[in-house]
């Protein structure tokens, strides 16, 4: 870490840009830590994909605190927040909204579900059946909601989070590879350690650590940072980096299914919020190398020979980052 | 600052000038040249003064050297008479080419024509400029060396007494001085830096302390070690040295009676001729006779006599103009060894051959001193003047179109020569029938033909004992014997050797073996030229192949022409000096020619051009530090080309790059600056100063990179690179670092980066 602060390119004319990014973004990394602790590189990813106006997907097994972790994001940003449980007999409708006829008015009226909100936190979304999953991603991708043929916009900034439990679990619906293109990042809570779960002990054993957490940030705080983001340069040699890295996916053999084009959007995207972090105003390969393993693992599938080898598509996401040459 | 630097390059590169003084005949070549080489000189210190970019320097001295040209051989054709314009160039591009052809067809010395001089100055301009390129702009004073051995080599090469030892000190004191500066500017430079203070001219110091002895020993090893002094390096002491080109060879006689001895009987050439009866080949003239040895003044290799596709020098001594051609076309054997004389009819008027060959007019030998005949074919054109027998017994005794030293005869010869002379001529009247007269002595059978005579005790006379005692010898004992008493009858004479004709394999087709080698005398007539005759007994028990000519035959009014004729003259003429009766008395300042194996004293051979035992000690002294000095020359150049911030930062970086990889550290093209930073600082414990300067030159090279604006360096990323260099190496070992330096890895890396992958391939 220490290299990393030190390595830190300041660059005058960007860093009074990135300066206020880095300050609200600082405080929102801070009151998320003091709910999941020792998760550093989770809460990074997690805001990265916030002001990168990406949608994250924690999947991990239960009681870990992805929920936690969903849950302390929203609420230290003063934003709408809705939360949802995904069950079997969940519908769509209970997601998007529905009209619903007004006894008075004699008309009918809409009654907005719960993803209008500025952060949508979607529990065990792999419970869900097919359909009703298909209702939210299309919230995800296109920001709006359609109901009975009439679209409606989505508040900014707008960001879900969703928590899945591992595909092997009992009683899931695995999200199919499209739905799962939509998340930008996916990330990995794992176990705390064994210093951080007895302090959880401690601290989280007498009230939910959620109760006191005030909100740090102001929703419009966050929909600038996120404009801020979209001004970080990103060199016509690093974007070319990216396409190298996300292609090569597509020909690795320990790969059946290889990265989509919106993946590589993702990553760049992705890239300009993490440099942003860093108080960066331009992107490096370090910040692609970095988000590759969370930006492009969860849309992978192994081939049959690397499933047998029992090679995980992380470790072949590594492999391509420490194979494919940075750009001069 | 680099002013001192440009002066000093400019004074080593006149100071070189006089390495190429010995190629020119005139002694007043140089000041054109040298003046484009202070022209260069100046325009680069003007430039610098004027802080005018490095790259643009060598077109302002191009251009200055260009108008000096034009001021100088096209003023005419020029505007202002220095602009160039299309007709001045068209002249300056004529006397290039006349210059180079100039170069082509002669060997050195050669004249300073204005043609010539203008290549020189072209050259030595392009030289100066070159010099200041490498020693200002790249700051490689030392590698200016390599330039001016360059220049040393020009003489060494192509001219045969190599380079005065006075030039060689003028032109290594011009590098050192340009070493001294260099090291002493140097020094300063360096002292400017934070932690580096002082030690200015140490440098310098310790460079003097070991250049100073090395030129000495340069000087000193050649002229002590013998094996070395008469080579090329330094021709110094080599006593035929003329004031103009000479050559050596190996002693004709030894070579001779290598021949005739030989078992091989290796063929030497083969020729076909239009005449029936083909005269003897001859390839050297001996004329000097020391009292013992008969050997061959030096020859010139003259402009004047190159061979050319027009006649060769006038016959000496010819008046007749009543002659028939003979052409005769020779191929020699490619085996030929060290045949830089012409095997050739006599007298050759005209020749049709390859290579630089030339004519000595006195006797018409042709030889090229750099040259071999082995494998050539050539024709050659000789007249055959008809001889009136009346005429020729009629010629005066009285020489005058002949050089008088063909009469010298030593002084201290045995008494009794002198004696047996005058008594075999007594009876003759005229020249001829003296020549005819001793010509009949040796062959009238008193002398016995061997190729092996008996060896002649430890100091008694070997000519003596041939003509008084033992009577037994081949060619060159008769050839020796009868031109001395030739001259001793007041005939010029001289000993030539050269082969028979050979044998006639078909028509017109002749072979020449090594035991057709021959010697005869050569007899000069007033008004007839040098005529050959034969004391060499020719038939039966004699030499094979040898005959007598014509008019060498005693009697007109009935003589046999026939090979066999010696016989049946020598019963005409009687033994009218009985010299056995005359006691032999060994003189020590006795004359004779069997000593002929032992080389004359000057060199017996030529010197080659450039030894190879130089060519391979400068081979293992620079090749092992060839990689070395790539390594450098690539590093001076990156630095040298980077101006801005973001290729100072590439610069910093491909160091970085190659540093890694010569101190034996794996370089990944995946990885990116911080990257590399981060691994290097685990992999090696960097000292914290090293670390940070890893950092600085990392992140120098990504703003450079992928930043928009690439940020300015904090710091002089050049010192951080020389720091990291350090580091690095000081982690890598003894060996490592040894290998770093002279091995260094990064060579095998050209281009950006070590390997290209493309993540599709």
């Amino acid at each position: 870490m220490s290299l990393d602060t030190r390595l830190t390119g300041r660059d005058d004319e960007a860093v009074h840009d990135v300066g206020a990014v880095l300050d609200t973004a600082d405080r929102i990394r801070t009151a998320v830590e003091t709910v999941i602790e020792g998760k550093t590189e989770v809460v990074r990813i997690a805001l990265t994909v916030l002001l990168a106006e990406g949608h994250l997907l924690i999947e991990d097994i239960p009681g870990v605190g992805k929920t936690m972790l969903a849950k302390a994001l929203a609420r230290s940003i003063d934003c709408s927040v809705s939360r949802i449980q995904f069950t079997p007999d969940l519908l769509p409708g209970d997601i998007t909204g529905v009209n619903a006829y007004h006894q008075e008015r004699h008309e009918f009226e809409f009654v907005p579900g719960p993803v209008f909100a500025n952060i949508v936190v979607g529990d065990e979304i792999n419970r869900a059946s097919p359909k009703t999953q298909s209702a939210l991603l299309e919230c995800m991708e296109e920001s709006q909601v359609s109901v009975d043929g009439e679209t409606r916009e989505l508040e900014r900034p707008f960001m879900v989070v969703a928590t899945q439990n591992p595909v092997d679990m009992e009683g899931t619906y695995p999200l199919p590879e499209a739905q799962r293109d939509r998340f930008m990042a996916r990330v990995a809570i794992g176990y705390p350690s064994p210093q951080a779960e007895l302090d959880m002990i401690d601290t989280h054993g007498s009230r939910s650590p959620l109760a006191g957490l005030e909100p740090v940030a102001k929703a419009a705080d966050v929909q600038n940072m996120i404009d801020r983001v979209r001004a970080i340069h990103v060199s016509p040699s690093v974007r070319r980096y990216a396409v190298d890295l996300v292609s090569a996916t597509r020909s690795s053999p320990a790969l059946r299914l290889g990265a989509s084009p919106r993946a590589t959007l993702h990553l760049v995207r992705a890239a300009r919020a993490y440099a942003a972090l860093e108080a960066r105003s331009y992107v490096i390969p370090d910040d692609l190398q970095a988000l590759a393993v969370p930006v492009l693992s969860h849309r992978l599938l192994p081939s049959t020979e690397a499933r047998i080898e029992g090679l995980p598509v992380e470790q072949v996401v590594r492999d391509l980052v420490a194979r494919i040459p940075v750009p001069d | 600052m680099k002013g001192r630097v440009t002066v000093a390059a400019t004074l080593a590169t006149l100071g070189a000038l006089p390495l190429l003084h010995p190629l020119f005949l005139d002694r007043d070549w140089w000041p054109v040249p040298a003046v484009a080489v202070l022209a260069v000189g100046l325009t680069s210190l003007a430039a610098r003064a004027l802080r005018s970019p490095a790259l643009l320097l060598p077109l302002f001295q191009a251009v200055v050297l260009l108008a000096l040209l034009t001021g100088c051989h096209a003023s005419g054709e020029a505007l202002l008479g220095v602009v160039p314009t299309g007709g001045s160039m068209a002249v300056l591009r004529g006397l290039a080419e006349a210059g180079m052809a100039e170069i082509d067809a002669n060997p050195s010395p050669i004249e300073a024509t204005s043609s010539l001089v203008f290549v020189v100055t072209l050259s030595l301009g392009l030289f100066a400029m070159l010099v200041d390129l490498v020693v200002v702009t790249l700051r490689l004073a030392a590698l200016s060396g390599l330039a001016l051995l360059a220049l040393l080599f020009v003489p060494l090469s192509v001219h045969e007494e190599g380079i005065g030892g006075p030039a060689f000190v003028v032109a290594a004191a011009g590098f050192l001085i340009l070493l001294v500066v260099d090291g002493w500017e140097r020094a300063r430079e360096r002292g400017a830096l934070p932690g580096r203070a002082g030690g200015a001219g140490r440098h310098a110091v310790d460079g003097l302390l070991i250049a100073a002895p090395a030129t000495a020993l340069a000087l000193l090893v050649p002229a002590v070690v013998p094996g070395l002094a008469s080579g090329t390096v330094f021709g110094l002491i080599d006593e035929v040295r003329g004031d103009n080109g000479t050559v050596t060879t190996v002693h004709p006689m030894a070579s001779l009676r290598r021949g005739l001895l030989s078992t091989l009987d290796r063929r030497v050439l083969e020729y076909r001729t239009s005449t029936e009866e083909p005269d003897y080949l001859r390839v050297h003239v001996l004329d000097a006779f020391d009292g013992e040895n008969w050997t061959m003044s030096a020859v010139r290799a003259a402009q004047r006599y190159r061979v050319t596709e027009e006649a060769l020098p006038p016959v000496p001594g010819v008046e007749s103009d009543a002659a028939v051609e003979t052409t005769t076309d020779i191929t020699v054997t490619p085996t030929a060894q060290d045949m830089n004389f012409l095997p050739l009819p006599y007298p050759a008027q005209r020749i049709e051959i390859s290579g630089d060959w030339f004519a000595d007019p006195d006797t018409l030998m042709v030889f090229a001193p750099q040259g071999n005949a082995g494998g050539l074919t050539y024709r050659v054109t000789s007249p055959r003047f008809a001889t009136d027998p009346d005429d020729l017994a009629a010629a005066s005794p009285n020489v005058s179109g002949v050089d008088r030293r063909y009469l010298d005869v030593p002084a201290g010869l045995d008494p009794r020569i002198g004696e047996l002379t005058r008594s075999i001529v007594a009876d003759a009247s005229g020249p001829h029938e003296r020549a005819v007269a001793l010509q009949e002595w040796f062959t009238d059978g008193r002398f016995e033909y061997s190729l092996q005579p008996p060896a002649v005790p430890e100091g008694e006379d070997p000519l003596a004992r041939f003509l008084f005692e033992e009577r037994v010898g081949y060619c060159e004992q008769f050839a020796a014997a009868m031109a001395l008493m030739a001259r001793q009858a007041g005939i010029p004479a001289r000993v030539a050797v050269g082969y028979t004709p050979g044998e006639q394999i078909f028509d017109d087709h002749w072979l020449v073996t090594e035991r057709d080698a021959h010697a005869w005398p050569e007899l000069y007539f007033e008004g007839h030229g040098w005529l050959r005759f034969e004391p060499t007994p020719s038939s039966g028990q004699g030499q094979p192949g040898a005959n007598v000519p014509d008019h060498a035959s005693s009697a007109p009014e009935g003589g046999t022409p026939t090979p066999d004729a010696p016989e049946e003259a020598a019963t005409g003429s009687t033994t009218d000096v009985p010299s056995p009766e005359e006691e032999p008395t060994p003189s020590s300042s006795g004359s004779g020619a069997p000593a002929a194996e032992a080389p004359t004293s000057a060199p017996t051979s030529r010197p080659a051009p450039l030894s190879p035992l130089v060519l391979v000690s400068l081979t293992l002294v620079v090749a092992p530090l060839l990689p070395a000095l790539l390594r450098t020359l690539r590093r001076r150049v990156r630095w040298a080309g980077a101006r801005s911030h973001a290729a100072r930062s590439r610069a910093a970086w491909l160091e970085l790059r190659d540093d890694v990889l010569d101190t034996g550290l794996a370089w990944n093209p995946a990885e990116s600056p911080r990257g590399v930073a981060r691994r290097l600082g685990e992999e090696r414990r960097l000292s914290a100063e090293a670390r940070a300067a890893l950092d600085r030159i990392a992140l120098a090279e990504e703003g450079a990179r992928y930043a928009p604006v690439p940020p300015a360096p904090s710091q002089d990323l050049a010192a951080d690179s020389l720091l990291l260099r350090g580091a690095l190496r000081a982690g890598a070992g003894p060996w490592g670092r040894m290998r770093a330096v002279l091995l260094p890895r990064s060579l095998l890396v050209w281009g950006a980066r070590p390997r290209r992958r493309r993540a599709h391939a």
